[in-house]
């Protein structure tokens, strides 16, 4: 009997203990990220592709209104706007409206169920889709940026794995930073949002010179 | 008393081995060609090869409701994607299915490069460097929208989006509002697909396994959601009647089966007589089976349902048997005794049957070997099998108290030789005056599906801007490319033809597929990798793409200058060859290319513009072509039911050798067809095939009770008997087809009402006017 009540103590101590509590650091990241709704920010996007010499560059606003439905408008250098609502993307340039089904686009679906989840600060909704990782607070090492996180998403489902390499998410405090999407075959988006925004980029704006610009605290 | 039980266990027996032949050997067909008269000219010709075949005719029309748009619209994509993955691992149930996403990729894989031949890319100048350059400045920005990661591959392979041009102009030119990209119906509460099944209309098996594909596919996709999923559609319709239909005949047969079995042991009170008495049916009906079976090798499910229908009247003959049996009197000599008017009965109603097979339509040519070998087999077996299975010493079964006072009762009746000719004529001037219209000439009352299905279809169709099913173009052609030329150039005519507001649009091949004229007129327009090379480096100037962004395009470009121009032999196996297929394919070495119309507001101008566009090209009537054939196909039946009452007339007076009796035995059955024919038209029904089996199997019984009501002697404990004999007969009949009258099946209930009208009439006619003459 004895040795039986020691060894469930020893395994409830063992399953408190250390591995989880950064989990729930990353819980309280999350959670801290929770904003009404509707919520706005502004962002500047980078998109990064084979195809292109240099990173094509937009800037806008994103928005998730009350009903849930995102909303991105592309302000510079040219007027997009893009609705997402349900299953339904519908992409509207010079007048023109162009629609499809969110299902021909698993990588934004991977985003969009990102973005929602973190504006929502429900950590378990994102733990369903993504395994996540919290990466890096080392506040011995950096005191001065005790606040800053990384929280580092791996899609769950394989159809989205094959469209989507992961997430990464940087941020201080309640305050997210950057969101970038990175995909098969050196393909990337890099979001900087809210502040982050209106930084004057590095020149040249490579994939390493964002990075740590996303990482400073 | 030994040899009886030896003789059942033979009949059974042999019924048995029959059976399993049968079983073995026979398939049902479901070509409802096989009841259609030849065609006459190329509008029927047409016809009939189409039916059930045609793109439209295969085409299921999906409704989702019951859920919000967005919802709506995320069931119709995932729904669309199962059915066409399905399609994709090799099952050949849709091969086609469309929901109004134009995202979907129209062209396959492998055929890609064809683009450049399909689409006037080269010729309009879209690979030169100003259209490149704002092409691929939109590009860019496509690149730095949501969509990038799924359309980046693209971009790289089709800079001008030739394959989304196509995909667009091969949406229907009238299509359904979208909502959310898919499409919707007009109120936004319906989301709206097409899906087209391989296999034809009237293929009910096949037809249901793609429809419980769908069913499944859609409930795994709405699972949790009140959503329901609506399918209409020819194919539909078929398996929804074959399986109401065989429910309910189902059912109301075994509901017929038992009631007629109570009264026919209320009226024996002997088990042993009444289970025999079902032998002669049951002979005959697997006898007419096995001779059909020989004959054709496949049976129609209407010469089954009509057939079985005809055969009721075998269920007679023994009831003749056990009613007329004389107590003390061998069943043997009963049957001796009868023989004369059952064999004239039976004779006579063979000879009308017989009729079905000189009407010149394979399905009654089935009909009549089918009836005519059961109702053989049922008068032989009544006489020479089923009398060695009775009881030898019965009692009287029209000598109960209850009966005798009634068959005195009536008996008493004056017979009214007269009452036939004023009951005729009457009857002649109610349908002369009725409103109602004599024929039915509409092909699709062969077809039995209730009205509010086929209004709903209707619907779907009109929301859906499904070609009109009424008015074609068909133009023909000694090969493929000959009648795709043919109808390349009738493209300016039809454009005129919308533009003056006369149809609201057309589809053909053409459109989908060029000539090879015109391929090779882009194709020469292609720029050779040189010159698209520079093209593409001067557009690309100072734009931020890589320098081997687009070889993927070079590459196609490439290829298409090498191309031979697509055929449609090359399509076989993709979605493409259905679409195209459907329109234009061969039929009896000669290729036919169909243009279809939506919304023809002014058949007469569309006529007129048609008129001079060469001997090869011929607009279609279908509605026209179908009821004349119809027509024709009545003529026939016609005809040939007229010819059979001549022989039967003859028949009768030649075997009766006296005028007067011929006409007291025909008359009932010749006026009680014009009453049923005045009462069915009181009721506002117009006749189709069905009434007129129906009007031919209640002839048949109103000559046996006539026969047989004319036969008895005069002595009253005969006529007790006949009278006995033929009210059992009578009301089984009856039982049985008031049953049918209640069905839901419009087919069921109309043979049921005629027959239960025919069979009283004939009755009372038969009793009123053929009795024998009571000596005074």
């Amino acid at each position: 009997m004895p040795f039986l009540a020691q060894t469930i103590i020893w395994l409830l101590l063992a399953t408190v203990g250390s591995q989880p509590s950064r989990a729930a650091d990353a819980s309280s990241i999350i959670a801290g990220l929770a904003r009404p709704l509707p919520a706005a920010t502004t962002f500047r996007e980078l998109r990064f592709s084979t195809m292109l010499k240099e990173p094509l560059m937009v800037r806008g606003s994103l928005e998730i209104d009350a009903d849930g439905n995102m909303i991105r408008r592309v302000t510079d250098p040219f007027t997009e706007t893009t609705k997402i609502s349900g299953d339904r993307v519908a992409i509207e340039r010079d007048g023109k409206t162009r629609q499809f089904s969110l299902r021909r686009a698993p990588e934004l679906e991977g985003l969009l169920a990102a973005f929602r989840a973190l504006i929502n600060g429900a950590a378990d909704e994102l733990g369903q889709r993504f395994v996540v990782r919290l990466q890096s607070v080392d506040a011995a090492h950096e005191p001065s940026a005790a606040a800053f996180w990384r929280l580092q998403l791996t899609p769950r489902d394989s159809r989205l794995a094959r469209r989507v390499v992961s997430i990464d998410v940087t941020g201080t405090a309640a305050e997210p930073r950057c969101l970038t999407l990175l995909e098969p075959q050196k393909a990337a988006s890099v979001l900087l949002l809210g502040a982050a925004a209106s930084l004057s980029l590095p020149m040249p704006a490579s994939r390493e010179a964002l990075a740590a610009l996303c990482s400073q605290g | 008393m030994k040899r009886q039980p030896m003789l059942l266990a033979c009949w059974l027996l042999v019924l048995l081995l029959v059976g399993l032949w049968i079983q073995r050997e026979l398939t049902i067909g479901t070509d409802l060609r096989l009841f259609m008269p030849a065609a006459s000219n190329a509008e029927e010709r047409f016809l009939l090869q189409e039916i059930g075949e045609s793109p439209g005719s295969r085409l299921l029309l999906i409704a989702i409701q019951g859920a919000s748009v967005s919802r709506l619209a995320q069931l119709s994509t995932e729904l669309t994607d199962a059915l066409t993955m399905a399609e994709a691992s090799g099952q050949r149930l849709f091969p086609l299915v469309a929901n109004g996403d134009p995202e979907r990729n129209a062209i396959p894989e492998h055929l890609l490069p064809y683009r450049y031949l399909l689409t006037d890319a080269a010729t309009r100048g879209a690979l030169e460097t100003p259209a490149l350059r704002v092409a691929l400045t939109e590009r860019l920005r496509d690149l730095a929208s949501p969509a990038a990661g799924a359309i980046e591959p693209w971009i790289a392979r089709d800079p001008t989006l030739e394959a989304l041009h196509l995909a667009d102009e091969w949406l229907p030119a009238k299509e359904p509002q979208r909502l959310q990209g898919v499409w919707f119906d007009a109120a936004g509460q319906t989301a709206l697909l097409v899906a087209q099944t391989q296999a034809a209309a009237f293929d009910p098996p096949r037809q249901a396994e793609a429809l419980a594909r769908l069913e499944s596919e859609f409930a795994a996709a709405s699972a949790g959601s009140a959503a329901t999923v609506t399918v209409s559609g020819p194919g539909a319709f078929a398996v929804l009647m074959q399986h109401r239909v065989s429910s309910e005949a189902g059912a109301l047969g075994a509901i017929a089966s038992a009631s007629i079995l109570l009264l026919l042991f209320w009226a024996y009170r002997d088990l042993r007589t009444v289970l025999t008495g079902l032998l002669p049916l049951l002979s005959a009906a697997l006898v007419g089976l096995a001779v059909v079976t020989l004959g054709f090798g496949q049976v129609h499910g209407i010469t089954l349902a009509f057939g079985f229908t005809l055969l009721g009247v075998a269920q007679d003959y023994p009831i003749h048997l056990f009613s007329h049996r004389r107590p003390g009197e061998s069943a043997i000599a009963t049957a001796n005794r009868i023989w004369r008017p059952l064999t004239i009965g039976v004779a006579s109603t063979c000879v009308a049957y017989l009729a079905f097979l000189v009407a010149g339509v394979p399905g009654l040519a089935q009909l009549a070997w089918f009836t005519v070998a059961g109702l053989l087999t049922a008068g032989l077996t009544t006489r020479y099998l089923l009398p060695r299975l009775l009881p030898s010493a019965p009692r009287d079964p029209s000598a109960a108290p209850a009966f005798a006072r009634f068959a005195t009762a009536v008996g008493r009746w004056p017979r009214l030789g007269w009452l036939p000719l004023p009951l005729a004529g009457a009857a002649a001037v109610s349908i002369f005056l009725s409103a109602t219209p004599l024929w039915e000439n509409d092909l699709s009352t062969l077809t039995p599906v209730p009205a509010e299905l086929l209004l709903q279809d209707a619907q779907l169709r009109r929301e859906l801007g499904a070609p009109d099913v009424r008015y074609l173009v068909v133009v023909h052609g000694a090969s493929a490319e000959a009648a795709l030329a043919r109808t390349e150039q009738q493209q300016p005519l039809l454009e005129r033809l919308v533009e003056r507001g006369v149809v609201g649009s057309f589809d053909n091949a053409a459109k989908y597929l060029p000539s090879p004229a015109i391929q090779l007129q882009r194709r020469a327009a292609l720029p050779d990798a040189e010159r698209l090379q520079a093209s593409l480096a001067e557009a690309t100037h100072d734009l931020p793409f890589t320098d081997d962004a687009f070889a993927p395009f070079l590459a196609d470009v490439r290829t298409a200058r090498e191309l031979a121009p697509l055929d449609i032999s090359a399509l076989a196996g993709t979605p493409l060859e259905l679409r195209v297929g459907g329109m234009l394919f061969e039929r009896e070495n000669n290729w036919i290319s169909v243009t279809t119309f939506s919304d023809v507001r002014d058949p007469a101008a569309l006529a007129a513009g048609l008129a001079d566009a060469g001997e090869h090209v011929s607009l279609i009537d279908m509605k026209r072509a179908s009821e004349s054939l119809v027509i024709r196909q009545r003529d026939h039946i016609l005809t040939s039911l007229g010819t059979a009452a001549l022989v039967l007339t003859l028949l009768i007076a030649l075997t009766l050798r006296k005028i007067r009796r011929a006409v007291s035995i025909l008359s009932p059955m010749l006026v009680t067809t014009i009453v049923t024919v005045a009462v069915l038209q009181l009721a506002g029904i117009s006749l189709g095939l069905f009434h007129l089996v129906a009007l031919a199997l209640a002839a048949g019984l109103g000559l046996d009770y006539a026969l047989f009501f004319e036969h008895s002697p005069v002595a009253t404990e005969e006529q007790r008997r006949t009278l006995h004999a033929v009210l059992l007969c009578a009301t089984s009949t009856l039982l049985v087809f008031v049953l049918l009258g209640s069905s839901s099946v419009p087919v069921l209930r109309s043979i049921g009402i005629t027959v239960a009208v025919g069979v009283t009439c004939n009755f009372l006619l038969a009793f009123l006017v053929a009795r024998a003459r009571v000596r005074t």
